[in-house]
């Protein structure tokens, strides 16, 4: 995927937020811990929408 | 952006050689020689074989990577490296820094890693390359959804997506299951069981940085790469200063407003 190096940085904030809660929270007993990311929403939103503006940056040639 | 300058890489050999050899020394200390920082027993920390020390190093070491990639493309190797070396720094610091002062202070007990490979300081080397691949790619989102927006509104915006994804990374990371860190005094104000002042420092570290490596271009154009390096490790110094301060008024004027602590919660987290 040509460009790919402009995804990258968001790629790291998301494999952070998988590696470092959404995974790790799935073998923790403590109840409702893996509910708690709902409180991440913001951030996801977030990372979504630089995921779309890099994605229409490319795909409009700016 | 170019091929790295000879000038450059003298430069920067000596910045990482320095970190280098920072980071060799903390290594050696915290494993070898334990009791002179009193470092925490590991006893009942669960993946604390050295393999599994190692692997959960190369997590962020290739996030990191791929963030240090991204930024040699668009600043170059000087500005790239002093993005890494200074939010790496400026971290790691600042967390040995609370570390340490509540092991020997004797005021209050803060907080401590419990499981690493490499350090800095007493901070994981890990959560250095951490602070690192956060702070880039929080002000790397703020900047492309706020495009339009000035320097302190993106790099508000940057603190606080750092913030928001550590409301659930803390309370996962210090449970039972993982004791990756441990908080060893509550706050007054606690959030999901972890101190407020926590999610302060997420949000006032990645927001400051942003500030200050802003100012960067226009400190290399006036001073040169040698002297913009040194002011920039100098002001991020400060800062770490300015932190402690503002904590220390934290703790003596809001929290004795507090008679008993309040842990804002979810589902009893």
């Amino acid at each position: 995927m040509k460009h790919r190096v402009d995804y990258y940085p968001l790629i790291a904030i998301f494999s952070f937020w998988l590696t470092s809660a959404f995974l790790p929270s799935l073998i923790v007993t403590r109840p409702y811990i893996t509910i708690l990311g709902v409180v991440t929403i913001p951030a996801l939103v977030c990372i979504f929408l630089a995921f779309r503006a890099v994605y229409r940056k490319h795909k409009i040639g700016r | 952006m170019g091929k790295i300058k000879p000038e450059e890489k003298q430069l920067l050999t000596i910045n990482f050689g320095i970190l280098g050899v920072l980071i060799l020394a903390s290594t050696i200390l915290h494993h070898f020689f334990p009791g002179v920082l009193s470092v925490p027993s590991h006893e009942g920390i669960p993946f604390y074989d050295f393999p599994s020390l190692l692997i959960q190093d190369l997590i962020p070491i290739g996030l990191a990577y791929i963030c240090f990639v991204h930024s040699l493309k668009y600043f170059g190797p000087w500005q790239a490296s002093m993005f890494l070396s200074g939010s790496f720094v400026f971290t790691g610091l600042e967390e040995s820094m609370w570390i340490l002062a509540g092991r020997f202070s004797g005021i209050q007990e803060t907080y401590y890693f419990s499981r690493a490979f490499l350090w800095f300081f007493e901070t994981p080397v890990m959560a250095c390359l951490g602070w690192y691949f956060i702070a880039y790619a929080c002000v790397y989102i703020s900047s492309l959804i706020l495009k339009n927006s000035g320097l302190w509104t993106r790099a508000i915006c940057g603190g606080l997506i750092a913030m928001n994804i550590d409301l659930w990374v803390d309370p996962v990371q210090t449970s039972p299951e993982w004791k990756t860190w441990f908080w060893l005094s509550p706050d007054k104000i606690n959030i999901f069981s972890i101190p407020l002042s926590n999610f302060i420092g997420w949000f006032l570290l990645i927001f400051l940085f942003a500030l200050v490596f802003d100012k960067l271009t226009v400190m290399e154009k006036r001073y040169g790469q040698t002297w913009a390096m040194l002011r920039f490790y100098g002001i991020l110094l400060l800062l770490e200063v300015g932190i402690l301060i503002f904590f220390g008024l934290y703790g003596t004027i809001v929290m004795p407003l507090f008679p008993e602590p309040i842990n804002l919660t979810l589902g009893g987290i």
